[in-house]
Order: structure tokens, then sequence, then C-alpha cells
């Protein structure tokens, strides 16, 4: 394979491009390689045609006979010079012709043995760098062959070896996988757990609440005033109720249970009820039902109720018109109130 | 016919691989003596000049005088010179036919060098430099007779117009380096400072240009 720095260097020698110095290592370069040389003898031939596209021009006429005339006179001075001689040939001349053809004869032998020996030696040479190159032909072939089946085996290796690096990495995939979907179920089973665990806190946290208010009720009914949790209240009449009513109302904060008397109320359609109101000053704005109620031809009622709120403090006692079953915050008249 | 040696002197023949025109120098033959002149090739004439052929010479003159005598008026662009250069190349044939070296090339190649050598020496003896002239062998278009090939000269006219095809077909900046070192002597660093290129570009042009002439002249001749 010719590269292109040896390719430069052939164009450049066959168009004398080259410097002096420069050709004597490029011969000897071509002297060992057989491709350059060839190359070179194209070049040199694509060389000659540089001057076969020039356009044409023809040599005054006149100079190819002056060319012969003076090859003729050459021919016919070197004619005369030899016929000159012969004016008085020497006497040793009559035997050299036959000296002559004898040596010529001899030498004739020797060039002819020369030459068949040379032939022979040419012939050995050449089958012995034919059986040179024949064997390294084979060695090449040989080498090539254990190149190609080492390559096919580190490549089989090398497949070999991808195939079991992907299988590890698909296992440790899936175990990686594996492993955070059970973490996962873990931290859920413990959340559900926590939050179990929170509302348990939270219930038993106000069942202890609601156990130590009623021992400290229970602490103060026997050692404090017995009526000091009972709220008692009369209720008047307001400006929106028809009748001249009247009403008493108590509770007690430590039961949650009360009781409300009811005088002169006028009676009511049947889509109608009275509702009782507790109003605690804790929370401002949002009385607390203490349940509905009718009332009889006199317009009495006796209401014992419970709401279903624990109230801490009772300030104020109301009722109002509402509508069947009751309302969850008062919308109809206050009929009656308290002060 | 003309005939290419595509052997070089420093191996043998056998030993290379098979050319890829193979058209052997046909031996000497001394039937060949009574064969016509204008049919046989440029080695027997060269032989035949050797034995002091008068017609030999005079038919490889006709042969390769329009080709010889144009390449030294490109050179050194003087009819006059151009005469004396042609002349001084055929008395050398005449004088020293053996001279010629079969291995080397075919005679025009022998022939041609010559004719270089000596127009380039005049050339510098001078004090001139070549000069490139694009239209010679480039764009401009030729008429039919200018270009053709006489019959008996060494290449007949087909091949003449598809080897100026595959000149022409070279960049210019590649057949002026080819040129200035062809035609006009110059080493490869003497046609760098004179174009004011890299040594390296020129290498590069000269490589590329002569590559792809020979590719192209592939089946030419």
């Amino acid at each position: 394979m010719i590269d292109e720095r040896s390719e430069a260097e052939a164009s450049l020698y066959v168009l004398g491009a080259l410097p002096a110095e420069e050709v004597r290592e490029f011969e000897r370069a071509m002297r060992a390689d057989l491709e350059l040389q060839l190359l070179v003898n194209e070049l040199r031939a694509a060389a000659d045609t540089l001057v076969v596209a020039l356009p044409r021009r023809d040599p005054p006429p006149p100079l190819k006979q002056r060319l012969l005339e003076s090859i003729d006179r050459q021919e016919g001075f070197a004619g005369a010079a030899a016929g000159g001689n012969q004016l008085e040939p020497p006497a040793w001349q009559s035997w050299m012709p036959w000296a002559l053809a004898a040596s010529f004869a001899l030498l004739c032998l020797l060039l002819i043995a020369l030459g068949n020996s040379l032939r022979r030696q040419a012939t050995e040479a050449r089958q012995q760098l034919n059986d040179q190159l024949a064997g390294q032909q084979r060695e090449q072939n040989n080498l090539r062959t254990q190149a190609e089946q080492k390559a096919a085996a580190y490549q089989q290796q090398l497949t070999e070896l991808q195939k079991q690096i992907v299988r590890k990495a698909e296992d440790f995939e899936r175990q990686r996988q594996a492993v955070e979907k059970e973490s996962e179920n873990k931290v859920l089973i413990v959340q559900r757990e926590k939050k179990g665990l929170e509302v348990e806190l939270a219930r038993k946290t106000t069942h202890n609440e609601r156990l130590q208010q009623q021992l400290a009720d229970a602490w103060a009914s026997i050692h404090g005033d017995p009526f000091g949790t009972i709220r008692m209240a009369v209720l008047d009449a307001t400006s929106d109720s028809p009748t001249r009513a009247t009403a008493a109302g108590a509770f007690d904060l430590a039961t949650g249970r009360g009781q409300l008397v009811v005088e002169s109320l006028a009676p009511l359609p049947p889509d109608r009820d009275y509702q009782l109101w507790l109003f605690d000053p804790n929370l401002p704005g949002a009385p607390v039902s203490g349940g509905v109620f009718g009332v009889d031809e006199h317009g009495g009622a006796r209401l014992q109720f419970q709401p279903a709120v624990t109230l801490q403090a009772v300030d104020k006692f109301a009722v109002s018109i509402e509508r069947k079953g009751g309302v969850l915050a008062p919308q109809g008249k206050m009929v009656l109130a308290s002060h | 016919m003309a005939s290419v040696i595509n052997h070089t002197a420093w191996i043998p023949c056998s030993l290379l691989p098979p050319p890829a025109d193979p058209r052997p120098v046909r031996p000497f033959n001394a039937d060949s003596v009574n064969e016509p002149l204008t049919t046989i090739d440029e080695a027997q004439l060269v032989q035949r000049i050797a034995q002091r052929d008068r017609q030999a010479f005079s038919q490889l003159y006709d042969r390769y005088a329009g080709a010889l005598y144009g390449t030294a008026l490109r050179i050194v662009n003087d009819p006059d010179e151009a005469s004396d250069i042609l002349r001084a190349v055929f008395l050398q044939i005449w004088n020293q036919p053996g001279a010629y070296d079969p291995w080397l090339g075919r005679p025009f190649h022998w022939a041609l060098t010559l004719t270089r050598n000596l127009a380039i020496d005049r050339l510098r003896s001078l004090k001139r430099r070549y000069r490139f002239l694009e239209e010679e062998t480039g764009e401009r278009d030729h008429s039919a007779s200018e270009w053709a090939a006489g019959p008996s000269e060494f290449i007949d006219q087909k091949k003449v117009a598809s080897i100026r095809a595959a000149v022409r077909t070279l960049p210019l900046e590649q057949r002026q380096a080819m040129e200035m070192a062809f035609f006009g002597g110059m080493t490869q660093n003497e046609i760098a400072e004179t174009l004011n290129q890299p040594l390296g570009t020129i290498k590069a042009r000269i490589r590329r240009g002569m590559l792809e002439l020979r590719d192209g002249l592939k089946g030419a001749v």
C-alpha cells in the first residue's frame, strides 16, 4: 500500500520537481518497492501526455531537410575517412581479419556459455523467489486464519461477558425493586398503626378528661356546694310573643341535664315546634339546642333535656318558634328569654 | 502501433505483475527490414537507426517532430530556439541510438526527456523563466486541425482528443503546478516560491493532479 507521501514524491520525481538530495533517497526506496515502481511508470506515462495535449506546432519544413543533410554529411565524412585509410594498407592487415574473426568466434562461445550460466542462475533465483513467495503466502494465510480464529473467540467471550453483565444488572434491578416495594409496604403498615394509635390516644385522652371532670364533679358534690353546678333562670315573654307566657329553667353543669317548665304559651300549628336554646359564654354566637317541645291546651309544658354538647357554663335560656323537629341554629322568633 | 514499456530497469520483468495494457516491445527481426516503415513500431525504428538506416530516421522524425517541437516551443517560447533544440535532439538520436534503454519506457519518452532537458537548459542559459500559459492546455477551444495528429505520428487522433479531455478536466492550479515542473524544470520549492504558496500545498496539488490525470487517461492511451 502506497501512502500519500510516497504518491507525492513519485509525482514530483516523474515531473522532475524533486530536489536532488531527495531523488537519491526516493530511487533507493523505489528499488525495494515493486508497487512504487509500477506507480512511477504509470505517472511517467501520464506526464508524457501533457505534451500530447499541447496544440500542434509543426516545425519549419526546411528543418528536416537540413537535418538529413547533416547526417548525410556526417556519414559521408566517415566514409571518406574510411576510404582514405585504404590507400596504403599495412601488411599485417592481410591476416588481421582472420584473427579478428577467430577472436570474435571465441568471444561468442564465451558469451554463449556465460549466457547459459546466467540464464540457469536466473531460473534458479526465480524459482527460489517463487518458493519463498509461496511460503510467505502460506505463512500469511496461516497467520490470518489464526488471527481470525482468535478474534472470533475473543468476540464470543466478549458477547458472553456482556450477557452476564446484562443478567446481573437485571437481577440487581429486580432485587432493588423488591426491597423498595417491601420498604413501602412497611412504611404504610407503620403509618396505619401510627394513625390507629393516635386515634386510640385521642379517644383515651377524651375519656380521661371526662373521667377527670366526673371525678372533679363528684369531688365537688361530696366536698363542695351541692348546688354550685346548677344554673337557674326565669324566662319572660318577649315582644314577639303573642301571649304573656312565662317559664323557668334549670341546668346542672355537672350532669349535663336540665328541666324547663312553661306556662301560657300559645299553641302552635302542626308544622311548628318550640325549641329551647342554652347560651354558653365560651361559645359566643352559637347557642346549643336543648330540644323541641309542644304545649298542652293551657299552654303549659314540662321538658327534661340533655344537650348533645358538654357545656362548661350557661348564662342564658331562650325559646324560639321553629319548624317541626327543630333546627341547628335559631331561625324563628324568640318568644321567651331569660335576663 | 505504439509500444509502452511498463517495467523498470531494476527488476526482471518476469517478477512484475502484468501491466494493465501490456504491449511489449517486439524484438528486432531481420525480416522486418523488408517491412514498410509506416507499420513497424518505434522501438524497431530506433534499432534500424542504430544500423544507420536513413529512412527509419526520417520516419521517426515524421512521427515525433510535431510533439517535440511543440514541447520545445512551449518551454523556450521562441521558434528559432525550438528549431535548434529539435535539431540537436534528432542529431543525438542519430549519433547515440544505443543510449535508448527500453526498460525506461518507449522511445518517445526517451526523445521527450532529451527535448525537455535541452530546452530547460537553454531556458536557464537565457536566464528566463518558464511562463505558464493557461490557454495552451486550458479552456480555450482549439480547432480540430490544431489538435489533429497526422497519420504517421505516434498516436492517433481519437486518443489525442481523449488525452486532451483528460488534461482539461484538471483544475487550473494543479495543471499550473504540474506544467511549471514538467515544462519549466522547476523544483517543488521554486514552484512554491513563485506561486507564493506553502510547499505542502504544491506537493498536494501535484500529487492530486498526477493521480487524476493517470486515472483519467485509463483507456485513452
